[in-house]
């Protein structure tokens, strides 16, 4: 399954037999997994450490992170002839920020913070996300390229 | 099931007095009924891997009883690995073994869900269950009804336990046996109902014994696999009419062709060697008689769906005309020559033959229903609205104008017969179909590709089941391509034909008003899907948005990769556009197609 959203699929019979993403697939591709998974693992993996400002070294694994993500998306969702899916870029970044939010992290050492709000953004970012369809991803160029 | 070490000494017809016999044998259940033990689904389910001790293990059995459970856990075991794909069968649903002592007489009982065996698909796996049994032993079949006893176990075990293990079977009424420990029942009236093997009591047996009883219907629920059925003269020389003028119009003549049909009937190889030598070339003579020796013969064993004569008419349906097809159908419907209900039903719609409304099933005596009462009184409208939805119905007259535009469709495919898409004639000799669609082709250029395609019309569904070859033409050398606009615009290619195309019955389609087009109108498309035979899909207001600024129109009409380039018809047949692509929204996806309106302004000076 390609990570990049497909909004248009062209029906000639060469076209394969895949179809274009509903909710579901949207809001999985809309996701960085494998991101999140790291920040994960990071975030354990400094607060599991001793001798080192857990509150900084979070705050700066989650910017490093958070730039990584639009370039990670970015490369994933490139086909040669298409454009980049920069809806796609920009809600995946904002996902990963919107996980991080929900799992505490560095977030967590803010006064205003408390669990439950993590908990509602998530669940109120992850309904309605995958019901925004980008409409940068026009498949007219890959089908006349091929 | 119930088996014994010492069944052949106490088996019915072996001397001694069924009284003590069937004494023992009650007291026997009874007893197995008193120490079900259950083996652990889990057990089961590692099916090779399951280990004998470690099954024991887990149910947690003193020593003795373990002990006696070896030896059918063992045949579990083989039963398991040699029914490998039967497995969910096994795993799930034989439930319980139990095993009772009594005076060194060691009797396993296996209980095997009614509705596990009246599935058809778990016949074959129930003969697996032989293993269970030693050659030469007798086995008691009980089964909670034997009105539902299912004619296809029947078959099975008729038929082949005791040919291949010289297995002595006799079929038990549970319900019977547990009545016959109240008031005192005639015993040997009550032997009786073994007696003799392989067959089920009849009703008047039943009666006689416990008249109390209610039998369900007049055939004591589905008929025995022994059973025949009769036909009357008239519909026997019907029948042996219509096999009779297939096989003297045979090419290979009237004894190679009965040769043939008994052969693609499905039928028991020896049945099919017995009959293959009575055949004497008279094409009438020869039907009666394989009409009479089907009828006959009752069930086909080989696939107990069907009866003998159901078998053979099933083939010969398929090389028959649709009057005598429906002849023919008629007779398979009133004789109930399909044994499953479900191949009846999907024969009588396939052939549209009206059937009369079956009788509502009599309620079960035994298990009757918690009592209903409807309290409102509900309107008519009401109450249809509990049914299930009814098929829409279709006008003929609609149905026949898209026949007629189906022969100005044709499947685009590759010189190698690759399908790519759909396209279809706009004018004689040119056939509109979309750019995407000839891209896919292979060549160096656009014109090339154009010049590499073959355009297949009628390639549809035949009366035999498969695809016809169809009618198939290829651009014009000379000029394949007269125009076309990119994906990004209005994604259509216009190829010429070569000029035999003219000589051919195909024509073109009618135009229309194309701003006829609204939103919430009718869409029908008429196309090659997935690259099969052609299909219409059908929508009464599929058109969800019309934006005549982008040339595009979106609908809910299904299609599928293949329909690209398939026209778009308006309710009177008239095109209004090409389908191109399918895009997704908030949920869910609708399909598009390209308005033909901004294409013919550019091809008019084509046409």
């Amino acid at each position: 399954m390609s990570r990049r959203i497909i909004t248009t699929q062209l029906q000639a019979a060469e076209a394969g037999t895949g179809s274009v993403d509903g909710y579901f697939n949207k809001l999985v591709k809309y996701i960085p997994g494998d991101i999140v998974g790291a920040w994960i693992f990071a975030s354990s993996a400094i607060k599991e450490a001793s001798g080192v400002p857990t509150t900084a070294t979070l705050w700066i694994a989650f910017a490093v992170l958070l730039i990584i993500t639009p370039l990670w998306t970015w490369r994933n969702t490139k086909p040669p002839a298409d454009p980049p899916a920069r809806t796609q870029i920009i809600i995946s970044t904002v996902s990963f920020a919107v996980w991080v939010f929900a799992l505490g992290g560095p977030f967590a050492t803010l006064g205003f913070y408390r669990p439950l709000f993590g908990s509602l953004i998530l669940v109120l970012f992850s309904l309605v996300v995958a019901m925004i369809t980008p409409r940068d991803h026009a498949p007219a160029t890959r089908a006349a390229q091929t | 099931m119930l088996t014994s070490a010492r069944e052949q000494q106490h088996a019915p017809g072996s001397g001694t007095e069924p009284g003590e016999d069937l004494s023992e044998l009650k007291n026997g259940i009874e007893v197995a009924r008193a120490t079900v033990i259950t083996l652990p689904r889990r057990a089961i389910q590692r099916r090779k891997a399951v280990n004998v001790r470690e099954a024991l293990r887990d149910m947690r059995l003193p020593s003795e009883v373990k002990e006696l459970l070896a030896g059918p856990l063992r045949q579990l075991n083989y039963a398991i690995d040699e029914a490998e794909v039967h497995s969910r069968y096994l795993a799930a649903d034989v439930r319980w073994i139990s095993v009772v002592r009594r005076d060194g007489d060691v009797r396993h009982l296996l209980h095997i869900p009614g509705t596990v065996l009246k599935n058809q698909n778990n016949v074959e796996a129930f003969g697996y269950l032989r293993c269970f049994f030693s050659k030469g032993s007798t086995v008691y079949i009980i089964s909670p009804k034997l009105g539902d006893f299912p004619h296809q176990s029947y078959a099975l075990m008729a038929a082949e336990w005791p040919l291949s293990d010289n297995v002595k079977i006799y079929f038990i009424n549970w319900s019977w046996l547990k009545e016959s420990a109240g008031p005192d029942p005639d015993l040997n009236a009550f032997a009786r109902l073994f007696e003799p093997p392989l067959e089920s009591p009849d009703d008047d047996q039943i009666l006689e014994i416990f008249p109390s009883i209610q039998i369900p219907n007049d055939k004591g629920g589905e008929p025995n696999v022994m059973a025949r059925f009769d036909l009357p003269t008239q519909d026997v020389e019907r029948l042996a009419l219509a096999i009779a003028v297939l096989a003297s119009t045979s090419p290979v003549g009237p004894t190679a062709y009965y040769r043939d049909l008994t052969s693609r009937a499905g039928l028991p190889l020896n049945w099919v060697m017995e009959i293959s030598g009575t055949w004497t070339g008279n094409a009438i003579a020869d039907a009666r008689a394989l009409v009479r020796w089907a009828v006959a013969r009752g069930v086909n064993p080989a696939d107990i769906r069907y009866t003998t004569l159901g078998s053979i008419l099933s083939v010969v349906l398929d090389s028959q005309g649709a009057e005598e097809q429906n002849s023919t159908v008629a007779l398979i419907l009133a004789y109930d020559l399909y044994r499953d209900k479900d191949l009846l039903a999907s024969l009588a719609t396939r052939y549209q033959v009206p059937t009369q409304l079956s009788e509502p099933a009599a309620a079960d005596p035994a298990q009757p229903g918690p009592a209903f009462e409807l309290r409102e009184q509900m309107g008519d409208l009401e109450l249809q609205g509990l049914l299930p939805h009814e098929p829409e119905l279709l006008d003929v007259g609609f149905l026949g104008e898209a026949i007629k535009r189906a022969a100005s469709i044709c499947r685009v495919e590759t010189s190698g017969g690759k399908p790519l898409g759909t396209g279809f004639l706009v004018a004689r000799r040119l056939l509109l179909t979309n750019y995407h669609v000839v891209n896919f082709a292979p060549g160096k250029d656009f014109g090339e590709k154009a010049r590499n395609l073959v355009l297949r019309f009628r390639s549809v569904t035949a009366a035999t089941g498969r695809e016809a070859d169809g009618q198939p033409y290829l651009p014009d050398p000379a000029r394949p391509l007269l125009g076309f606009s990119p994906v990004q615009e209005l994604d259509y290619a216009l190829i010429q034909i070569e000029d035999s195309i003219t000589e051919g019955n195909l024509m073109p389609v009618e135009y229309g008003d194309f701003r006829a087009l609204t939103k919430g109108t009718a869409l029908n498309i008429l196309g090659h899907p997935e690259g099969g035979p052609m299909k219409l899909a059908l929508s009464g207001n599929g058109v969800v948005g019309v934006y005549r600024e982008a040339g595009r129109v979106q609908y809910a009409t299904r299609a599928l990769n293949g329909s690209s380039g398939s026209p778009c018809f308006d309710d009177d047949w008239h095109p209004v556009a090409i389908h191109h692509a399918e895009r997704a929204k908030s949920f869910g996806a609708v399909r598009e197609g390209i308005l033909l309106e901004p294409i013919f302004d550019q091809i008019r000076n084509f046409l």
